[in-house]
């Protein structure tokens, strides 16, 4: 597979360096960098949404725990339930304010940079620490693809989305981000149609995986209780409305309209792309479960073992392609949180020092690099606190900010106060049983971190709005022009 | 359904699609 490898590996780079030089041609301010001009139409917009939030981890990790825990484990509910939230309420909203990054929004809903600041500090926080570990897992699928040394492809991988970042912005990630999911989606059907003469369709692989380990197909899969099963769900719903490289791709839409179109459309190819993952589950419990070591090695080894070289190195750069999608978004995120909202809007503008956008464009541009090299160092010896913080991230950041982002948008009530409170409470409230589970508190592991998290905003919003003042009647008038006339 | 029992496939594949396709055909019906 190495030769077949190295020669998929090296077309795949190639085509990513070559949008990352033609992107670089359209960068004349920050307005270009950050949100790409904001012209995407739907389906750009789509296959983007869809490309960064399906990382290399939720291919490898996800198929190897449907393989153990049964087809239920697969949380389709909560991803359309999810995009369900952005489309009413979220989308069309978030495209007409037309900031760069959530701290933008946030800031500017609440009049605050207080407001701005927190949430800049959990965007950089969560970003860069899976930045760090998506960054390490990245290495490691170019390394089964090509049989390189582990160093030198991490080194290759990082350079490559280092770069094309770095010097397109947010259109080299977009369009990468398309490109990426064709590779993807090549990489899928290789694989199912390399399956398929041995384990048959989808009725077959579920009715031979429900044989192979009984349970399999029920509602409550393999193993799960209905409580677990239930918060589960309930994590991924709240998780997917405040992914924050999701929620800002509504900025880089054309218009309102597109914004909304794209996140339904997203919502499609992200249902067609995952149901694959069903399948490849359950085939991996009929067909490799015996012969492999751990879960995540369920996917890599059913494309050894069932396509071609050629085939597999193309299956693999889907993988590949799944983890630099969402690297490159990632990498956005923190650089932004750094140059744009602590540099540019907490520093230089509150004290009225003017730079023109060349400045910030040279600064945002060093800021990734220097990120993207701070995440390889990194990468290579990953500090346990970053898997630690990794697996919480998505916990911090939803309750840090699920409930300031939906009723700053719905509830023109919510007061600054009150947005402030429910984001740190949500954050420390997460972040404190997140640390009372690490430390092995029998009572901690009843519910995830995210739901303590989320009810402590929940109070917060609505008790603080009910005695503090809602924002100014300017910025109001902004947010819900309607309620104005 | 699916080779899934009814439940399952409800959960699983019947009702996200369901609620996409009705999410994607409100974002066409509206004009604004």
């Amino acid at each position: 597979m190495q030769i077949a490898g190295l020669i998929v590996l090296g077309i795949y780079l190639l085509i990513m360096v070559g949008i990352g030089l033609v992107a670089a041609r359209y960068q004349k301010s920050t307005t270009d960098f950050w949100v790409a001009g904001r012209g995407f139409g739907v389906f750009v917009l789509a296959a983007a949404i869809m490309a960064s939030i399906m990382h290399g981890g939720t291919m490898l990790g996800g198929t190897g725990q449907i393989a153990a825990m049964g087809a239920i484990t697969l949380n389709n509910l909560s991803f359309a339930l999810g995009f369900l939230v952005v489309v009413l309420f979220m989308a069309q909203k978030l495209r007409r304010f037309g900031g760069f990054t959530l701290p933008d929004f946030l800031g500017t809903r609440f009049d605050s940079n207080t407001m701005r600041a927190f949430s800049a500090f959990v965007v950089l926080v969560t970003a860069t620490v899976s930045l760090v570990a998506q960054t390490k897992s990245m290495g490691i699928i170019v390394q089964q693809m090509t049989g390189l040394a582990p160093q030198i492809s991490l080194i290759l991988a990082t350079a490559i989305f280092v770069f094309y970042t770095t010097i397109g912005g947010m259109m080299a990630a977009v369009w990468t981000d398309v490109a990426q999911w064709v590779f993807m989606m090549i990489g899928v059907v290789a694989l199912a149609i390399g399956l398929f003469p041995h384990i048959g369709g989808f009725g077959a692989v579920a009715q031979a995986a429900e044989k192979a380990a009984p349970g399999w197909t029920s509602l409550m899969g393999v193993g799960w209780k209905p409580m677990t099963l239930v918060s589960w769900y309930f994590v991924w719903f709240i998780a997917y409305f405040t992914r924050v490289e999701f929620v800002t791709k509504m900025y880089t839409a054309k218009d309102e309209r597109t914004a909304r179109l794209g996140t339904a459309w997203g919502l499609i190819l992200i249902l067609l792309f995952i149901n694959f993952m069903v399948y490849f589950g359950g085939a991996a419990r009929v067909l490799v479960w015996t012969k492999i070591k751990s879960p995540d090695q369920a996917l890599p080894s059913l494309m050894a073992n069932y396509l071609s070289p050629f085939w597999a190195a193309v299956a693999l750069s889907g993988v590949a392609a799944a983890a630099m999608s969402t690297v490159s978004s990632l990498l956005l995120l923190s650089g932004a949180a750094i140059s744009h909202d602590f540099l540019r809007k907490s520093y230089f503008e509150p004290r009225g020092i003017v730079k023109s956008e060349g400045y910030y464009l040279a600064v945002s541009r060093l800021t990734l690099l220097v990120v993207g090299l701070l995440a390889l160092l990194g990468s290579f010896k990953t500090p346990t606190l970053v898997l630690t913080i990794v697996s919480y991230a998505v916990a911090l950041s939803g309750a840090a900010f699920a409930m300031p982002m939906l009723l700053g948008l719905v509830w023109p009530r919510t007061s600054p106060a009150a947005a402030l409170a429910s984001s740190v409470g949500g954050f420390l409230g997460s972040a404190f049983w997140a640390v009372a589970t690490e430390m092995g508190y029998a009572w901690a592991r009843v519910m995830h971190p995210i739901i303590p998290g989320f009810l402590i905003s929940v109070v917060l919003i609505f008790a603080v709005s009910y005695f503090a003042a809602p924002s100014s009647n300017v910025t109001l008038q902004r947010f819900f022009p309607a309620r104005a006339k | 359904m699916f080779g899934l029992p009814i439940p399952t496939a409800v959960v699983l594949i019947v009702l996200p699609f369901l609620i996409a396709l009705v999410q994607l055909g409100y974002c066409y019906w509206r004009k604004d």
